[in-house]
């Protein structure tokens, strides 16, 4: 009869459970932070171009990009939550050694499926030989930045992340500048790769210094896409559910095809990004509040039931952090919903500012409405994470995936003005959804956390 | 029913025969074996498949199929999450409780039945909502000052035993038998509700006691600390939750058991206290076999005029046997005997701590020529030669050793524990006229125990009376040949019985 709610001492004992927690956070952290400094970094490339340097040229580039760095998260995303949770568990064990082993493995599976992949993806694309090898070369980078990222989440150090995309992203812009006169197009998209592989060689640098050398290969790792399966499906899902809406606009009968099949959407996809660039304070608030705020409270919650208090003393406990989690959602509603309101109201300047059409601008004005959806929408799953509701998350991520599918064909056949709402209903949909599990997860927290206690 | 073999007698049996040697599986073995006619079968309870099961015995042929299960063994918990406990089952679930806490087992019948209808999947119970609600209301959330998660966890360590055996196949039988109350009665309760034959129970210790005895002073169960520190003896919240739960599986068996058993009237009187119909308990004490003892001591023996002196003590140098009142008596009795020998017969390493304090008050009280530690021996190569066996324990059923002076005709001096008063002075009026075979003295009381022993062994004529009482006594009242007799009749006339309702 020893052992007596080990599991829930094992949620407290170490901090590195806790550390497995905001690595799930870290991980969300990644699939928006690093992607807004392309999107800005695209930004700064198309609003100074060279003279000579062709619309269609700045269109391909401009799609590559936009398709290396969606299917790269997308095709990182089922390895993405696998690994930190398989991460989290080691360290927990007090097994650091394992990092570089683990690391090694995944970058042998990401390097080759997603060489198989990228080179299967541009083959039948109308580009020059050389551009192709590029490009295929930008997939690989990119998806291996992602990797690190998880990698070093465990090290926290957001400090010489945001270092390295500061000097990587300034890298990819002047080295498109630099290379274009050299050798044109190619130059300029090996000048941006350049800078990229300047991010993933500093954070495979800072991971390196970080942990020490061990095997190469790691069998044991596979157990987990078994084990924690949820997690495979939610990384890529979730990821999907994202980008799903802009790629079947690529689709749509208005888009347009830059090169055979190179396709983009002119209209949907400019309001729809620099939309997203509104999230980043959100971002910025939840990190820190959950980092320390919410953290408090739920370490507290579980230290009270592990030390043996009675049940309503834990109540207690769970009041408080209900009424914070409900304090710093009013928090992000105002902060974001201020920021939402008046990128609205500014939307016309903006849409001057940046070079967008004046047609675009209701669809930009939805899409502002529909990244707070979102960003919400990721607060929620994040929550569902820190209670480990794997199912929860995976059904959110349906739900969201399914919803912007049916949506958005919805409003393809409706027509241009309704562009924008499908993706932004789909948002407000899922964030209701988990919204509703959230609050009842945490109504029922006790019933969730003792009831799933192993039997021995 | 798993098969449609028909036994005579189901024993149910926890800890016990055949896979653990020990006074009840000896008695059990004895019972089998004395009567070839009947087949006996049995369900085993065991603590887990961890430990080996081996045979202890040498089982007769009439002991058959026996079936073994695990208390604590891991259980399988089929998910399907089709299979919800009802709303109406689930008020009965929550009114089976508030009735059991006012000892009344009404709708026991009822939840036994609604459990092998699988309308409690375990999987509801140990991990359901509706099953959480009704914990935290037992808790009683809002006035509950104990610890939660040890409630929580003291709800699962008690129920899960008891839900894996409620699903349980039983052999058919014409008669079932417990040998404790428990997880084997509840067996018995099972077994009784489901065929309706009737259900028989013999306790030799009392269960209950006895839990609640290894629950008091239980490391695991957890108690509040100021509670530890207090002195008096309050049981903590979660000893008295694991007490409740066994008390209440002893009055469930006492009230389905159609007859109860025990070897004397101290036991009979708990079992009363513990809620047994007092009209269903009878006396059946132990035999023994009269072969190995009598003529030890030859009948006539002649006691005048002896001068050196021989006392036995048997039982294992442990704390329960209080072998310092022991010796300490002795003290006594050495000052008034000069030719005087002890010995100590009993294996001295099952606590080897006291061992060393009982062999430094044997230094301290000069003794060392007096008393010998034999450790284990065969006792009936020491019995002829003994003038008195002394026995001193604090706890005791009906010791075997009291028994066995009766029968090779030596007096016995012993503390008045168990049944060991009507063992030297008889039970019944019958045999209170045989006289004395030995004096009852009080618990720990050196003095009292030391002057009885002087007294049988400084008047011969006394010792000669007592010894023909005991060799008497035994003869008629504990042999086991009528003890094998009497359960044998028992078990005739309840397989002949009608089918209970």
């Amino acid at each position: 009869m020893a052992g007596i709610g080990f599991e829930l001492r094992k949620l407290l004992r170490g901090d590195s459970f806790l550390s497995d927690m905001s690595a799930y956070l870290y991980a969300a952290m990644v699939s928006s932070g690093p992607w807004l400094m392309s999107v800005l970094c695209l930004a700064v490339l198309g609003l100074y171009s060279y003279s000579g340097f062709s619309p269609k040229d700045q269109d391909i580039f401009r799609t590559t990009i936009v398709y290396v760095y969606a299917f790269t998260l997308i095709y990182v995303g089922y390895i993405q939550l696998v690994v930190t949770r398989y991460l989290a568990d080691r360290f927990y064990m007090g097994d650091e050694k394992i990092t570089l082993t683990a690391f090694s493995t995944s970058a042998a599976i990401v390097l080759l499926a997603g060489g198989i992949i990228s080179v299967g993806g541009i083959w039948f694309f109308e580009l020059t030989f050389n551009y192709k090898i590029i490009a295929v070369v930008l997939f690989l980078i990119v998806a291996m930045i992602w990797l690190t990222m998880i990698f070093l989440s465990a090290v926290k150090d957001f400090r010489s992340i945001v270092q390295a995309f500061a000097v990587g992203t300034s890298c990819s812009v002047g080295g498109a500048f630099l290379l274009y006169p050299l050798a044109g197009l190619e130059g300029y998209l090996l000048g941006y790769t350049l800078g990229q592989a300047v991010i993933f060689f500093w954070l495979l640098a800072r991971l390196l210094a970080e942990f020490p050398p061990g095997r190469v290969w790691d069998p044991e790792m596979f157990s987990y896409f078994i084990k924690y399966w949820e997690l495979a499906l939610i990384g890529m899902f979730f990821n999907l559910a994202i980008w799903v809406d802009k790629i079947m606009f690529w689709f749509a009968p208005d888009s347009r095809m830059v090169v055979p099949y190179l396709r983009t959407h002119d209209m949907y996809e400019g309001p729809i990004f620099f939309a997203y660039l509104t999230i980043v304070p959100t971002l910025a608030i939840f990190l820190v509040k959950i980092e320390t705020k919410f953290y408090e409270h739920y370490h507290d919650y579980f230290a009270k039931i592990i030390s043996k208090q009675n049940l309503s003393s834990v109540l207690k406990e769970k009041q408080g952090m209900i009424s914070m989690l409900k304090e710093s959602l009013r928090e992000i509603l105002i902060v974001q919903g201020s920021l939402t309101m008046l990128c609205i109201f500014m939307a016309p300047e903006f849409v001057d500012m940046v070079g967008l059409s004046p047609l675009q601008q209701p669809l930009l004005q939805i899409a502002l409405v529909g990244s707070l959806m979102q960003v919400m929408l990721s607060v929620a799953v994040i929550i569902l994470f820190y209670f480990d509701l794997r199912k929860e998350v995976l059904a959110v991520t349906l739900v969201f995936l399914l919803s912007n599918v049916g949506l958005t064909w919805l409003t393809m056949q409706l027509g241009f003005s309704f562009y924008g709402y499908g993706y932004c209903y789909s948002c407000f949909i899922s964030l209701m959804f988990a919204y509703y599990l959230v609050s009842k997860s945490v109504r029922d927290l006790e019933y969730i956390t003792f009831s799933s206690q192993p039997l021995f | 029913m798993s098969s449609d073999k028909e036994y005579d007698v189901c024993l149910l049996l926890e800890g016990t025969y055949p896979f653990v040697a020990g006074g009840v599986s000896s008695w059990i073995h004895n019972l089998i074996k004395g009567m070839p006619e009947l087949t006996f079968t049995a369900v085993c309870i065991l603590a887990s498949s961890k430990e080996k099961a081996e045979y202890r015995y040498d089982v007769p042929d009439n002991f058959v199929d026996p079936k073994i299960v695990y208390l604590h063994d891991p259980v399988e918990i089929s998910k399907n999450p089709f299979k919800k406990i009802s709303g109406k089952n689930m008020e009965q679930l929550r009114r089976f409780h508030y009735r059991m806490d006012r000892n009344d087992i009404s709708m026991m019948r009822g939840m036994v039945e609604l459990f092998r209808d699988d309308k409690f999947p375990l999987s509801e119970l140990f991990h359901g909502k509706k099953a959480w609600d009704l914990l935290v209301e037992r808790y009683k959330a809002d006035t509950n000052d104990e610890s939660f998660i040890d409630y929580f966890w003291t709800y699962r360590f008690t129920h899960l035993p008891i839900f894996k055996m409620l699903p349980i196949d039983l052999p058919k039988a014409k008669v079932y038998h417990t040998i404790s109350t428990g997880y084997a009665g509840l067996l018995g309760v099972i077994a009784r509700v489901m065929t309706g034959r009737p259900l028989l129970l013999t306790e030799h210790g009392i269960y209950v006691k006895e839990r609640k005895i290894e629950i008091s002073q239980a490391e695991w169960v957890y108690r509040k600390e100021d509670d530890r520190l207090r002195v008096d003896s309050k049981l903590g919240a979660f000893q008295t939750f694991w007490i409740r739960m066994f008390e209440q599986l002893g009055r469930l068996c006492y009230d389905y058991s159609s007859a109860i058993y025990t070897l004397y009237e101290g036991n009979r009187q708990l079992e009363i206290q513990e809620g047994a119909d007092p009209d269903k308990i009878r006396i059946i004490p132990n035999g023994i076999s009269l072969d190995n003892f009598l003529g030890l001591k030859a009948e006539d023996h002649d006691y005048q005029g002896q001068t050196e002196f021989a006392v036995g003590f048997v039982g294992r140098v442990v704390p329960i046997k209080d072998v310092k009142t022991f010796l300490r008596a002795i003290k006594i009795v050495s000052i008034k005997i000069e030719k005087l020998k002890v010995y100590i017969m009993g294996p001295t390493e099952e606590d080897e701590e006291y061992y060393e304090e009982c062999v430094n008050l044997v230094r301290l009280l000069h003794l060392e020529e007096v008393v010998e530690f034999t450790g284990k021996v065969r006792v009936t190569d020491y019995l002829p030669g003994l003038d008195v066996i002394v026995l001193t324990s604090i706890s005791e059923a009906q010791p075997l050793v009291i028994m066995e002076a009766n029968c090779a005709g030596i007096p016995a001096v012993a503390s008045d524990v168990g049944s060991c008063r009507e063992l030297l002075e008889g039970r019944t009026v019958a045999d209170q006229a045989l006289g004395p075979s030995g004096i009852v003295t009080k618990v720990a009381d050196p003095v009292s125990t030391g002057e009885a022993i002087l007294k049988i062994l400084t008047s011969p004529i006394l010792r000669s009376k007592m010894s023909k009482a005991g060799i008497e006594r035994v003869k008629t009242f504990y042999k086991e040949s009528d003890l094998n007799e009497t359960y044998l009749n028992i078990y005739k006339d309840y397989m002949a019985m009608d089918d209970l309702e």
